[in-house]
């Protein structure tokens, strides 16, 4: 689901976020106080500028490390180095001559820049700002002891006061904006665990109904169709076969112990017993095609699998008209289809037959609880095809 | 739907929703100040036409900031993305050039402090690769106009110095941003890892008990008739008129069950689970061709959540909510509706978060909240 964080993480990420922002921006502003100081000192080559160049370099590591560990340690070593580093750094430009000072090429501004941007340990956005705040003064204390040092007048820098500005605004509003969605995060993550075991419910009773109709329906309709006199061996077997998986077990959860996700080959598969099942039931079927390839189902998928043929096989039986069908597997790549034909009498659409109860529960519903789909082409008089696709693994990867 | 990018607003819609009034914020900010150094600069401008331009295609770019986040409009696609950038790089070229030859310091230009404002405001809601993408054009743009406009600037230095102090603050935030864009991204989606992982496993714990509470309704049907039933019938072991008849009997009361059930969609489940009551002669759900069915899980999810939401509100009037499900050629259209009541309006706001989920994993949506009445339209195929 496309969810983001709930509340108790949303405040660390985000946190861990800003921090990581904050340190791009300082590494980039520290890079270019390097290459600003290259720039004058390959166009000046008699002034002594590569202190400046060689000042920014502790800085950085500081930052990357402070990046790396997000400790304490690091975050005050950045700002007590950086802010001598800063210092030294505006010392070596004001030590110069004159032109280079007032050149509006030449910033001081990149290294307290990247001291603002410190970021610092912790979590919370809050935090955030009291070491921006923390790191602007640092910036401010060297640049203006780097200045009286150098015998110039301090100065108002309107560039990192308004940058100090920005930061606090960008913090306090992104604080302000997650408590006002802190509301709304519960109610969704609740809907989100809802909505799963909802599903999960409606998928455990498609399989109910699936069985249902397998079983008990299966069995109302033997029974009324069923000639006078004693009760057919092969029915009362069946009837109390049904009786002991009805009331016996847990009919709905899978055999414990087994793995769902595990495959079964051909000879084992549910569709193979499926298939002889219905044989014993007098229909004749032919399986064809690509029979290996329901070894590449989830034990789960092919249990359905199985069970759905069987129902299709068992309307063939009861509602076409005839006594063949033929069974026909083929595998793509990531799915595996089976199509059940025969050539009997077929059905409309809008025909209220009780196949459609049991097209619908034992074999859609069955199927797509598996994320399955079926298809139903049938026609009176020309027969039905029945196609059921379901998500294999690719080829290949399982073993048979 | 088409497939997510990897943005903090399409992987957390209402979480992004907190982010708006930053990212205006923020915009209309970077308008001020570009008005500001505008009108400072005054003297500079030789072109006024072209300034006045500039101004408004500026506001252009923050307008459609303020449209195009709108969680009823999100997702924030690279469409609205190059538009406000385009814009303000255009914006910006008209301000340059309307002080050509005039303007006598880089420090006090706008155009990259205000482009690289626009690329960090827009963090939350685009992709990392393009947002360093388009702050790599707008600085070689901004490198280039700067590199132009040297032999006017009135202090000396290396060209190439003016141009690290041109492109530096739009190329800082531009990295600002990707960063951010990044460290949220990631930390969404290791959550949505771990979250996937326990959820699997809480299933797995409740999976025995749901199976069991279905069993137990099932059991409870089928011993009213079914089970004792099939006992007389093995136990007498013959079959008559009446046991044939019986069978067909019960047969078609089970089938009908199953029909209705069959017939019952998650979502009138849900409606009926929530508590909320339908009219005398009208349903709550209209779902005549079942297409509430064709929702994925997420879709679900989504409108759980806003029923939910609108059930908890005080205002909310029992009663009034109803949802409407028709096909329209190969689309699903969907309308729901709620009435509310009381003297103080509920602020669309108090839904904002559950309207985003619902833009971002619906192929259309569009809602009209005027109180008392909140009508919102969605579609999928």
């Amino acid at each position: 689901m496309s969810l983001g964080l709930p509340p108790h993480l949303s405040a660390r990420a985000t946190s861990s976020a800003f921090l990581r922002a904050l340190h791009a921006i300082g590494l980039t502003c520290l890079a270019a106080a390097v290459v600003a100081a290259g720039v004058f000192q390959a166009k000046m080559p008699d002034e002594i500028l590569w202190p400046a160049m060689i000042a920014v370099v502790p800085m950085g590591i500081l930052l990357w490390l402070h990046g790396r560990t997000r400790s304490l340690f690091f975050a005050l070593s950045f700002l007590f180095i950086g802010g001598a580093c800063t210092y030294w750094y505006i010392v070596t430009f004001y030590s110069q001559t004159q032109p280079i000072m007032s050149s509006d090429a030449f910033s001081i501004d990149f290294p307290k820049l990247a001291l603002m941007m410190v970021g610092g340990p912790g979590v919370g956005l809050l935090i955030r700002f009291a070491w921006c705040a923390v790191g602007f003064l640092f910036g401010e204390i060297a640049a203006g002891a780097a200045l009286v040092q150098t015998g110039n007048p301090l100065q108002f820098d309107a560039t990192t006061f308004l940058a100090f500005g920005a930061i606090s605004v960008v913090l306090l509003l992104t604080w302000a904006g997650r408590r006002r969605v802190r509301r709304a995060q519960p109610l969704l993550h609740r809907a989100v665990r809802d909505e799963h075991l909802a599903s999960e419910r409606l998928s455990i009773e498609a399989k109910a109904a699936a069985l249902m109709h397998d079983t008990v329906l299966s069995d109302l309709a033997a029974i009324a169709s069923a000639s006078d006199g004693r009760l057919n061996p092969q029915l009362r077997q069946q009837v109390e076969k049904d009786l002991e998986t009805l009331i016996g077990r847990e009919w709905l959860d899978d055999a414990p112990g087994l793995d769902p996700q595990a495959t079964q080959d051909w000879n084992d598969s549910t569709l193979n017993a499926a298939i002889s099942e219905v044989r014993v039931l007098g229909l004749e079927i032919e399986p064809t095609g690509d029979l290996g390839c329901v070894s590449r189902l989830s034990r789960e998928a092919s249990v359905a699998l199985g069970l759905a043929v069987k129902q299709c096989l068992v309307n063939v039986l009861r509602h076409s008209g005839t006594l063949r069908a033929e069974v026909v597997a083929y595998g793509a790549d990531d799915e595996v289809s089976v199509m059940v034909i025969d050539a009997g009498r077929g059905f409309s659409e809008g025909e209220a037959g009780s196949d459609r109860l049991g097209l619908r529960n034992s074999v859609r519903r069955r199927m797509e609880s598996v994320g399955g789909t079926v298809q139903v082409w049938s026609t009176p008089g020309r027969g039905t095809s029945i196609v059921i696709r379901v998500p294999a693994s690719a080829r290949g990867s399982v073993t048979s | 739907m088409s497939s997510r990018e990897r943005t903090r607003q399409q992987l957390d819609p209402a979480g992004t929703t907190g982010v708006r009034q930053f990212t205006i914020a923020v915009a209309i900010g970077a308008w001020v100040y570009a008005v500001v150094v505008t009108l400072l600069n005054f003297r500079e401008i030789n072109d006024p036409p072209l300034a006045i331009l500039s101004v408004l295609l500026l506001s252009t770019a923050v307008a459609i900031v303020w449209i195009a986040t709108s969680p009823l409009r999100a997702p924030l696609t690279r469409r609205d993305n190059l538009l406000i950038q385009g814009s303000a790089l255009v914006a910006y070229f008209a301000g340059a050039t309307s002080t050509i030859g005039e303007n006598a310091f880089v420090r006090d230009d706008w155009g990259p402090v205000v482009l690289g404002i626009l690329l960090l405001a827009l963090g939350p809601y685009r992709p990392a690769q393009e947002i360093a993408a388009t702050g790599i054009v707008g600085a070689i743009f901004v490198g280039f106009v700067t590199l132009v406009q040297v032999r006017w600037f009135v202090t000396d230095g290396p060209p190439l110095a003016f141009v690290v102090v041109a492109v530096t603050p739009l190329i800082a935030m531009c990295l600002g941003a990707v960063a951010y864009s990044i460290g949220v991204v990631n930390a969404i989606e290791r959550w949505q890892r771990r979250a996937r992982a326990a959820n699997r496993g809480h299933l797995e714990e409740v999976r025995g008990s749901i199976a069991r509470s279905v069993q137990q309704d099932r059991v409870t049907i089928l011993g009213r008739d079914v089970l004792p039933f099939f006992g007389d019938v093995l136990a007498q072991d013959r079959l008559t008129d009446a046991d044939r008849e019986r069978a067909r009997e019960i047969s078609r009361s089970i089938r009908d069950l199953m029909v209705l059930e069959a017939n019952r969609s998650w979502l009138e489940s849900l409606v009926a689970q929530a508590g909320f009551e339908s009219g005398a002669d009208e349903p709550v759900v209209d779902d005549r061709d079942q297409l509430a069915g064709g929702m994925s899980l997420d879709q679900r999810t989504s409108i759980r959540a806003l029923l939910v939401a609108v059930r908890q509100t005080p205002e909310f009037d029992p009663g009034t909510l109803r949802v409407r499900l028709v096909r329209d050629g190969d689309l699903r259209r969907a309308v729901l509706s709620a009435g509310f009541t009381g003297p103080d309006a509920v602020p669309r706001s108090a839904f904002s978060p559950y309207f985003a989920l619902m833009r971002t994993v619906f192929d259309g949506f569009d809602v009209e909240f005027h109180h008392p009445s909140l009508r919102v339209r969605f579609w999928y195929d």
